[in-house]
């Protein structure tokens, strides 16, 4: 766009810490973060896959490995972050599907409620593929 | 009578290359908005502070400015809300032309673009009748008729404040406006704006445009749903390469 005739303008300047100016820029922030730890814990998941193919020996200083103070606050730091994500992402769900029923769209509520109870079952069936 | 501390950021080009912050100290009661504020200041201590204003009542969209740091409508929020003092300063993102005004052509060019008009493949008669709507239909759309145009969302978006070419949510949400509306056939040629490089896939859904809407339109769900339509609308002419029926 060719500037406007006239006086000159001033063109502000956003500051690097731009994210850090109200509450809700952090959390998208965080979010963005969350993706890589929920791709490192993918990755360290598929590492332990890959171990136990290598048989028992292996697999077992895996799980050894895992008990690791510096594993411990990976696994739990990469937690908090899964459930940042998947907490954000089923409440921005509802923002973008709209759900119709013949000529009704179903409220957002009910898309969320939705949304968590596919995920606690989903939860529920590999805990108990887990534990059994 | 009470007083409060209003701090404006001045940009005076012909004398002061920077811009500069002033405090006015004013009265003030429990019924005066940030832009009566303004106004007294202009009126009775300054008559050289310069910003845009019309309406009064939350319709023109003229008074976007940024209120302690947060996008507002400056006829819609009271002084009495910031008894620690109040700092106005013009909307973020934009090219400042005096103090509290900015240049809004980019926004204005960019709102164009996405053709915010009935577009029609052939127009019925005026004989044979209206484009009848029913409400179901109406509903699809109308948060996103609400808006006025003021601005507010492209000064809280931080894509747009780090890449101008971003056509940005109001566009975007006056072209889903135009695009879910059931009389309405342009979706293809919206669709060459709003699904090119600088449109919806800029977005990265931070959300805030919605947040700070002084009329309740939720520009960053107009986004992500155009995202589906499109991306299904690509899916399907990939699958049915003979084009709508």
């Amino acid at each position: 766009m060719t500037p406007a005739p006239g006086p000159p303008r001033h063109q502000p300047r956003r500051s690097s810490l731009w994210w850090l100016s109200n509450g809700r820029y952090f959390l998208f922030m965080l979010r963005e973060l969350s993706a890589v730890f929920v791709a490192l814990y993918a990755l360290s998941y598929l590492g332990g896959l890959y171990r136990l193919s290598q048989g028992k020996d292996s697999y077992e200083a895996y799980l050894a490995m895992l008990h690791h103070p510096a594993v411990l606050v990976f696994l739990g730091v990469s937690l908090a972050f899964c459930l940042l994500h998947t907490v954000t992402w089923i409440h921005l769900t509802p923002i973008v599907m709209v759900v119709r029923m013949g000529r009704k769209v179903i409220p957002a509520k009910l898309v969320l409620a939705g949304n968590y109870l596919v995920w606690i079952l989903l939860s529920g069936v590999l805990w108990y593929l887990v534990v059994n | 009578m009470k007083t409060i501390d209003i701090t404006v950021t001045r940009y005076d080009p012909e004398n002061s290359p920077v811009p500069y912050e002033q405090t006015y100290t004013i009265p003030y009661d429990d019924e005066m908005v940030v832009l009566d504020g303004l106004n007294y200041i202009k009126d009775h201590v300054d008559g050289s502070l310069s910003y845009r204003w019309s309406c009064r009542m939350g319709v023109c969209g003229s008074c976007g400015m940024t209120v302690n740091g947060v996008p507002k409508l400056t006829c819609a929020v009271f002084l009495k809300d910031y008894p620690q003092g109040v700092r106005v300063g013009p909307m973020d993102h934009f090219p400042v032309v005096r103090d509290l005004v900015i240049e809004m052509d980019d926004f204005m060019d960019k709102l164009r673009a996405v053709k915010p008009w009935m577009i029609r493949e052939q127009e019925k008669p005026v004989e044979e009748g209206e484009y009848l709507q029913s409400p179901e239909e109406l509903q699809l759309f109308r948060q996103f008729s609400m808006c006025i145009n003021c601005g507010l969302c492209y000064a809280a978006c931080p894509v747009y404040a780090a890449d101008k070419s971003f056509i940005g949510p109001a566009a975007i949400a006056l072209a889903h406006r135009y695009d879910m509306d059931s009389r309405e056939e342009g979706q293809d040629q919206r669709a060459e704006v709003i699904g090119s490089h600088e449109g919806i896939w800029e977005c990265s859904f931070v959300g805030e445009c919605s947040v700070v809407c002084p009329k309740h339109v939720d520009p960053a769900a107009a986004i992500q749903r155009s995202k589906v339509q499109l991306t299904k609308d690509h899916i399907l002419g990939l699958l049915w390469p003979w084009g709508k029926s």
